[in-house]
């Protein structure tokens, strides 16, 4: 194609060699609406999770403009306890969650097995109409009035004593985790059944193999947290004593169950990243992953873990010392398969011919900041360290430094990687290195510094707080402008890129994996021809004249 | 430590430890005072509205300037006179004093030492031994005891209860003294 013809904003007509996309093959929005083609739902996600992101993103900002004074003088202490639940509850469920999963875990898993569509194409719409109605209870209760528990939702407080809409947003997390279990059972079973010919086990993308160790949490965890915020809307609407010691319960028990699955929801939100790395750094080294089964195990390994670490958020509550040293013993155990990851990525990246796109700065943005929260968390498993820097900042500090270090670039690196796939459309990669080094310095601007306060004594969840931790404070807010701007921008280059981006060849980073050997965008049922598995998984580097 | 509604914790920066307060049990911690001062104290458990604003302060004194502070400025009382009254005015006394009428056991002595119970095995007498067996005193029964002492769910206060577990606690066997 000539240059004028990348720029054209029409797609040229189709063949028979060469169909429509999925984007041009019909406009309606009621193809959209009532589409089952797990394309269009990854797009359809893709949308829901940004506006959620936004909300979520605004909450978090107020939250920083709060405390750049010390005694609580911009908003109520009722307004800031809504504002970081309503940035928990949205970021952990209606943004991180979902956000690889669903977006490119639809899009690009049949994509990667060589499928035309996941196993259930229904059964996926209906995760999305799931998800939406979770989400309108949820953001309902913002609009009435908020809710001020913590995204933990810890009994007694939002049983008896918070004064707010608790049930309608237990009610809409509730509903959101039936999506959840809908898209792990979806994703497990396309895994299972749907593989083109010649795509067995270790031929499987790690990306795959990370989508398949996540739907496993999914159908394993997410039932318990349903169960147990059932519960605590039993308690509060109906006066049912479970949890609250005035009507016979224990809180203490539902400590259990909410960490039950909401440490293992932390690999629900880890493990996609690490799939999207795995991805991007072999095409950005040119060179094939190394220990490509190592990294498979690694995985499944983490996935088994997660299960048995859960009273490590329970070291102070008065949990016997027996079971904590258990739990921190195996909270340590998940270092190692961590550790091989990183080791992993960092060996393939050694004399690598590396290429520094916007990808690959947030891929390696990501093992930098991954290894940084990896460690802390290895402070907090620490029994006599716990007892000082639990419930601190410095839980705050290690937990973005999982949750944005890690999965939100590894979330923004796999957006740009994917994006020509998706839309057809090359972003403008100056713009988009720009932005990758703004997240990267604001979000360390933001969070070091919360490593350092909690360390100091500032508990988490403070609106007032003694003077000495304002400066710290105005330093982390002020980085949270930096990291705004960082994320401002790709949402409208990207936007921009849809309608005036250059038009995307089918394979722009020179990558391997089937997805790259569709047009971009794919036609509706992805490949043209059915393709047949051949060639083992990050054959790099690509030769010159190869086509992929 | 315990809570009368919500989970609280209590969190001393200066000393490096912290420790849920949860309603319905008691949790324990402890600490040696090696150096006189004031050192920041906060609630770290997150628990409702003004939780960044449940602090306090440590105040560790050498024991000369303690003794000053009690003649000067401290209420008279200390924990166990105060559950002293405490177990008079919710008539424990009446069953549990030496010499009482109605059989029950003499509380004198009792902290710290295993209780044997009507199942057989035994208990040891400690602080949550001691509040629960107040509150509910139907589940655990002693061996060689007829269990006739009502509930007193509801009835106490946990401010009552610490005093009258203090005031127990320091009731020593008169016996062997």
């Amino acid at each position: 194609m000539t240059d004028v013809a990348m720029r054209e904003r029409t797609p040229p007509p189709a063949t028979l060699d060469r169909p429509l996309d999925y984007l041009h093959d019909a406009h309606t929005l009621r193809s959209w609406l009532f589409t089952i083609d797990h394309k269009r739902i990854g797009i359809l996600y893709l949308i829901a999770i940004t506006a959620f992101f936004i909300i979520g993103a605004v909450a978090a900002g107020l939250v920083r403009l709060a405390l750049v004074v010390p005694d609580g003088q911009i908003f109520t202490n009722d307004t800031y306890n809504k504002l970081f639940t309503i940035h928990g509850v949205v970021m952990v469920w209606f943004f991180l969650i979902p956000s690889i999963p669903a977006t490119f875990g639809n899009f690009l898993l049949p994509l990667m097995i060589g499928a035309k569509d996941l196993a259930f194409p229904r059964l996926n719409l209906l995760s999305w109409y799931v998800f939406m109605t979770g989400a309108v209870f949820t953001l309902a209760t913002v609009v009435i009035g908020g809710v001020d528990t913590g995204w933990t939702f810890y009994a007694p407080l939002s049983t008896t004593f918070s004064n707010t809409w608790v049930v309608p947003a237990l009610i809409g997390v509730i509903v959101v985790g039936f999506s959840s279990i809908l898209t792990g059972l979806n994703f497990v079973v396309t895994v299972h059944t749907m593989r083109a010919p010649g795509m067995h086990w270790f031929r499987m993308p790690i990306f795959v193999w990370t989508m398949y160790a996540t739907s496993l949490i999914f159908l394993l965890a997410t039932p318990v947290i349903t169960m147990a915020l059932i519960l605590l809307v039993m308690e509060r609407a109906f006066g049912i004593g479970v949890f609250d010691p005035a009507l016979g319960g224990d809180p203490v028990l539902f400590e259990h169950l909410f960490w039950f699955y909401s440490h293992p929801a932390v690999y629900i939100m880890v493990l996609p990243g690490m799939g999207v790395i795995s991805e991007i750094i072999p095409a950005f080294a040119q060179k094939k992953i190394f220990g490509y089964k190592f990294i498979c195990y690694a995985t499944i390994g983490l996935a088994s873990i997660t299960f048995f670490v859960w009273g490590h958020h329970m070291f102070v509550n008065g949990q016997s010392e027996y079971a904590s040293l258990a739990f921190s013993f195996l909270s340590f155990a998940v270092a190692v398969p961590s550790a091989v990851k990183v080791y992993n990525w960092t060996a393939t990246i050694h004399k690598g011919d590396i290429h520094l796109d916007t990808p690959m700065l947030y891929a390696m943005g990501y093992i930098g900041l991954f290894v940084l929260g990896g460690l802390t968390g290895l402070f907090l498993a620490t029994l006599a360290i716990d007892e000082h820097i639990h419930d601190t900042y410095f839980v705050v500090a290690h937990f973005h430094y999982i949750m944005v270090g890690g999965t939100m670039l590894a979330f923004l690196g796999g957006l740009h990687f994917w994006w020509p796939k998706f839309t057809g459309r090359m972003y403008p990669e100056v713009w988009g290195r720009i932005s990758a080094l703004l997240i990267f310095l604001g979000f360390n601007v933001t969070f070091f510094p919360q490593f350092i306060l909690g360390y100091l004594g500032m508990p988490r969840r403070y609106h007032v707080y003694p003077h000495e931790f304002q400066l710290l404070n105005i330093l982390s807010s002020a980085g949270s402008t930096i990291l705004a701007v960082g994320y401002i921008f790709p949402m409208i280059y990207l936007l921009w890129s849809l309608w005036f981006g250059k038009r995307a060849p089918s394979d722009p980073w020179n990558a391997k994996g089937l997805e790259w050997t569709t047009s971009s965008p794919p036609p509706k049922h992805n490949f043209i021809v059915p393709p047949i598995v051949d060639f083992e998984p990050y054959d790099y580097p690509v030769k010159a004249g190869e086509s992929v | 430590m315990i809570s009368q509604d919500v989970i609280h914790a209590l969190y001393i920066p200066a000393l490096r430890i912290q420790m849920d307060t949860i309603p319905g049990r008691y949790t324990e911690m402890w600490f040696k005072a090696d150096k006189a001062g004031s050192f920041h104290l906060f609630c770290s458990e997150y628990c409702g509205t003004d939780h960044s604003e449940m602090d306090g302060t440590l105040t560790i004194m050498q024991p000369a300037d303690y003794q000053t502070w009690l003649t000067h400025a401290a209420s008279s009382q200390t924990l166990v006179s105060a559950g002293e009254t405490v177990f008079q005015s919710y008539g424990c006394s009446a069953c549990h004093r030496a010499n009482s009428t109605v059989k029950a056991p003499s509380l004198a002595g009792l902290y710290g030492k295993p209780v044997p119970l009507e199942g057989g095995g035994t208990v040891i007498a400690d602080d949550s031994y001691i509040r629960d067996k107040i509150l509910n005193p139907d589940a655990q029964k002693i061996a060689g005891y007829k269990q006739t002492m009502p509930s007193y769910e509801g009835k106490i206060p946990e401010d009552d209860l610490i005093r009258l577990v203090a005031y127990i606690k320091a009731s020593k066997d008169s016996a062997h003294d």
